[in-house]
């Protein structure tokens, strides 16, 4: 669309023109910054969500492993020793409940592990923690009542009242019965009331009667054993109370509990205090605590280590104006090292004592610097840009005044490589105890090229190309390493030691005539926690 | 626009050691060398024309910006027909348009005709007139007028473009800008840069 008036014929307009494009102004640096910013998100969200992924793993590590909540147990024993509700006990429903629970929970308990001893032999002089139950050690529930329980302000209420006299087998079947275990014995509980039932176990709770083995695997699982403890404790407090409850039913009952109801005969004695004494802190040991220490054989790991990073070159055929060859690329190149990272986890498996295998996931953010020998004689390393033009202005400006006044170039590019990898290998204890020890362990690593910010020369090794487009996208990396163990806790243990990573296929695709290796030296720190 | 065929713009520069097509095809692949290369080489001027429609450098700074992230992401619609430094041009003014649309005291300025006289403390000027002179002459006009003579007679939009960009009507566009003109004019006089009014016949040889 033309101007109404002649534009020329206006000399004054064409002043303003001329001299309003001969002025320039430079714009700050920031300018550049916020366009290139506006316009490359993908490497400031990637960036971003790398430092959120691993921000989050050492977040878990940290809570999950270096500082393991104790929650769980700290509950358990409130629940067991202070829950209020269970302690006021309520009305004789609540309070039968509980001691029916406690009657089915030591016939669980107490009767299973006695499995295979004579019925007869029922005392309650023969309870011995020590042999109760082999898997249970009486030094590691006094170790791990010593060091870990916060025992109750006050002891334990005590029964005091004991019958010296097993209960006679009527009521043992009618324990059965009442705890709905179908028995094919015959009468079993045919008349037996369950307050008798109760009167009984709460008594046996202190004589310890036997009870066969299958009453024992028909109860209930031990997930619910911390409550019964609980109600168990409160129920040797009521106990007492609902003795002549008890008493007073057998009384009328038919079963073998006359000579009771006669007012058969008490005893208080400090031997059958200390009993129910360690009854109750094997119950505690036993379904309060937690397991005793034992070592697993799945393991998870994690580590962190700053790599250096080198490259091999082989491969191409440089040659002078004449076609004579002047030797290898990688004879005019050199490298230098730059500082870079891996950090991973891994799921491991110990196989034998020694021998552990694992696999994981791991990202490694390699990174190495690239040097030319400026000598224009060796034209073919002239560096200039994919396009024809530098791909920084400012430095390629220097690096081609230097290059052509024949001075060697200053310019120092750094390649920056981003993979993921999943490290597939094992490790060997060499030397060493259970506290500290020596391993060696090797991985095959498959990665997974996810970007790149690398210069590489073209195939004529003219130019120096930025971009992804001759790189692999997977490739396949061995990885060797040797490392301290020591054993910090119970399940966790720290590791550090050197480690090497050589890529073992080309950084570049087959067509492209120089093969590059990279390979990296690295320090590991990990740490590695026994999954239960 | 009036006179894009005859502004000088270079569509090659076949003296840099990167050609214009190179960097119109490393933009669209999204080179940041690229497109370095062609913000370092159009930056200075289109500072300059945002400069001339700014309040203040900053703001001159923020429309280049914000231009330049459009020249960059509009680079596909391109299609080679004119100049690649007049396609940039044109992103950079609307951008300028646009954001000085935003400011309220813009769109009032349009509206007033008979814009308050500047007051133009009398002083002497080299006798080469720097280019920089002038354009600070025109960042004294009021916004209205400003952009108008920037539009019209040093961007080459002619009234009716101007009318559309500004949601004005045409003859506003016009009025506003004989009132620019006379006010540069006397603007530049009393600056010394231009000649008195009985030298007024002679002045455009002397400024040359």
């Amino acid at each position: 669309m033309m101007k109404e008036s002649n534009f020329y014929s206006d000399e004054f307009e064409q002043l303003l023109r001329e001299k309003t494009e001969q002025y320039k102004m430079y714009p700050s640096e920031k300018v550049w910054k916020g366009i290139h910013g506006s316009l490359h998100t993908k490497r400031r969200w990637f960036i971003s969500g790398m430092f959120l992924l691993v921000t989050g793993i050492l977040y878990f590590a940290g809570r999950d492993l270096l500082f393991p909540s104790k929650t769980d147990l700290s509950k358990r024993t409130i629940a067991a020793t202070h829950n209020p509700a269970d302690a006021t006990g309520g009305d004789d429903e609540n309070t039968s409940q509980l001691i029916v629970t406690s009657g089915q929970h030591h016939t669980s308990s107490t009767a299973g592990r006695r499995s295979g001893q004579s019925s007869d032999d029922q005392s309650y002089k023969e309870i011995n923690v020590g042999r109760i139950d082999p898997a249970v050690r009486q030094r590691d529930i006094s170790e791990m009542l010593s060091q870990v329980v916060a025992l109750p302000a006050e002891p334990p209420s005590i029964p005091l009242i004991a019958d010296l006299r097993m209960p006679s087998p009527a009521v043992s079947t009618a324990e059965e019965n009442t705890l709905a275990q179908p028995s094919g014995k015959p009468g079993t509980g045919n008349n037996t009331t369950a307050a008798v039932a109760i009167a009984d176990r709460s008594t046996s709770f202190v004589s310890v009667p036997p009870a066969s083995s299958t009453a024992m695997e028909n109860s209930k699982d031990a997930a619910d054993a911390p409550a019964r403890l609980a109600k168990n404790t409160v129920s040797r407090n009521t106990l007492a109370e609902t003795r002549s409850t008890a008493d007073a039913v057998a009384g009328k009952g038919s079963v073998d509990s006359s000579r009771r109801a006669k007012g058969g005969s008490v005893v208080f004695t400090d031997e059958i205090a200390d009993q129910q004494r360690i009854n109750w802190l094997y119950d505690y040991a036993v379904y309060t605590l937690p397991a005793a220490a034992k070592r697993g054989r799945k393991y998870f790991q994690m580590y962190f280590s700053p790599t250096a990073t080198y490259r091999s070159l082989s491969g191409g055929v440089l040659t002078n104006k004449s076609g004579t060859s002047i030797g290898s690329p990688k004879d005019y190149l050199e490298h230098g090292p730059a500082l870079g990272f891996e950090v991973g986890s891994s799921y491991m498996y110990r196989v034998t004592r020694n021998l552990t295998i694992k696999a994981g996931l791991q990202f490694n953010y390699m990174r190495y610097s690239v040097r030319a020998r400026g000598n224009m004689n060796q034209p073919s390393l002239d560096i200039k840009s994919p396009y024809g033009f530098s791909l920084d202005t400012a430095k390629m400006l220097d690096w081609q005044k230097e290059a052509y006044s024949n001075a060697k170039p200053p310019i120092s590019l750094t390649n920056d490589i981003y993979q993921l990898s999943a490290p597939i290998g094992f490790e060997l204890r060499i030397m060493g105890n259970e506290r500290l020890q020596l391993n060696v362990g090797a991985t095959i690593q498959p990665s997974y090229l996810l970007n790149t910010n690398v210069y590489y020369l073209t195939s004529d090794y003219s130019n120096y190309v930025k971009g992804p487009s001759q790189f692999r996208r997977w490739n396949l990396t061995g990885g060797v390493e040797a490392f301290l163990s020591y054993k910090l806790h119970n399940n966790l243990r720290l590791q550090a030691g050197p480690e090497f990573r050589y890529q073992l296929l080309s950084s570049f695709y087959n067509s492209y005539p120089i093969q590059e290796n990279l390979k990296g030296y690295g320090f590991k720190i990990g740490i590695v926690k026994a999954i239960p | 626009m009036r006179h894009k065929n005859c502004l000088n713009y270079r569509a090659t520069n076949s003296g840099d050691y990167m050609t214009e097509e190179a960097i119109l095809q490393g933009c669209l692949k999204n080179s940041a060398a690229a497109q370095r290369e062609l913000y370092n080489r159009y930056s200075p001027k289109m500072l300059a024309v945002c400069y001339r429609f700014a309040h203040n450098r900053e703001d001159a700074e923020d429309m280049l910006q914000e231009g330049f992230i459009k020249v960059f992401s509009q680079m596909h619609t391109f299609q080679n027909k004119g100049a690649f430094e007049g396609w940039i041009r044109r992103i950079i003014v609307h951008t300028c348009i646009n954001n000085l649309k935003k400011n309220k005291r813009f769109n009032e300025s349009l509206d007033i005709v008979h814009a308050n006289g500047v007051q133009i403390r009398e002083e002497s000027v080299p006798s080469i007139v720097q280019a920089k002179q002038i354009v600070e002459c025109i960042r004294i006009l009021p916004i209205g007028y400003r952009t108008v003579l920037n539009l019209y007679a040093i961007e080459g939009y002619s009234h009716k473009e101007i009318a559309d960009m500004l949601d004005i009507e045409e003859s506003t566009s016009r009025s506003q800008y004989t009132r620019a003109k006379q006010m540069l004019e006397d603007i530049l006089i009393k600056k010394k840069i231009l000649p008195k009014p009985r030298e007024k016949q002679t002045w455009l040889f002397a400024i040359r």
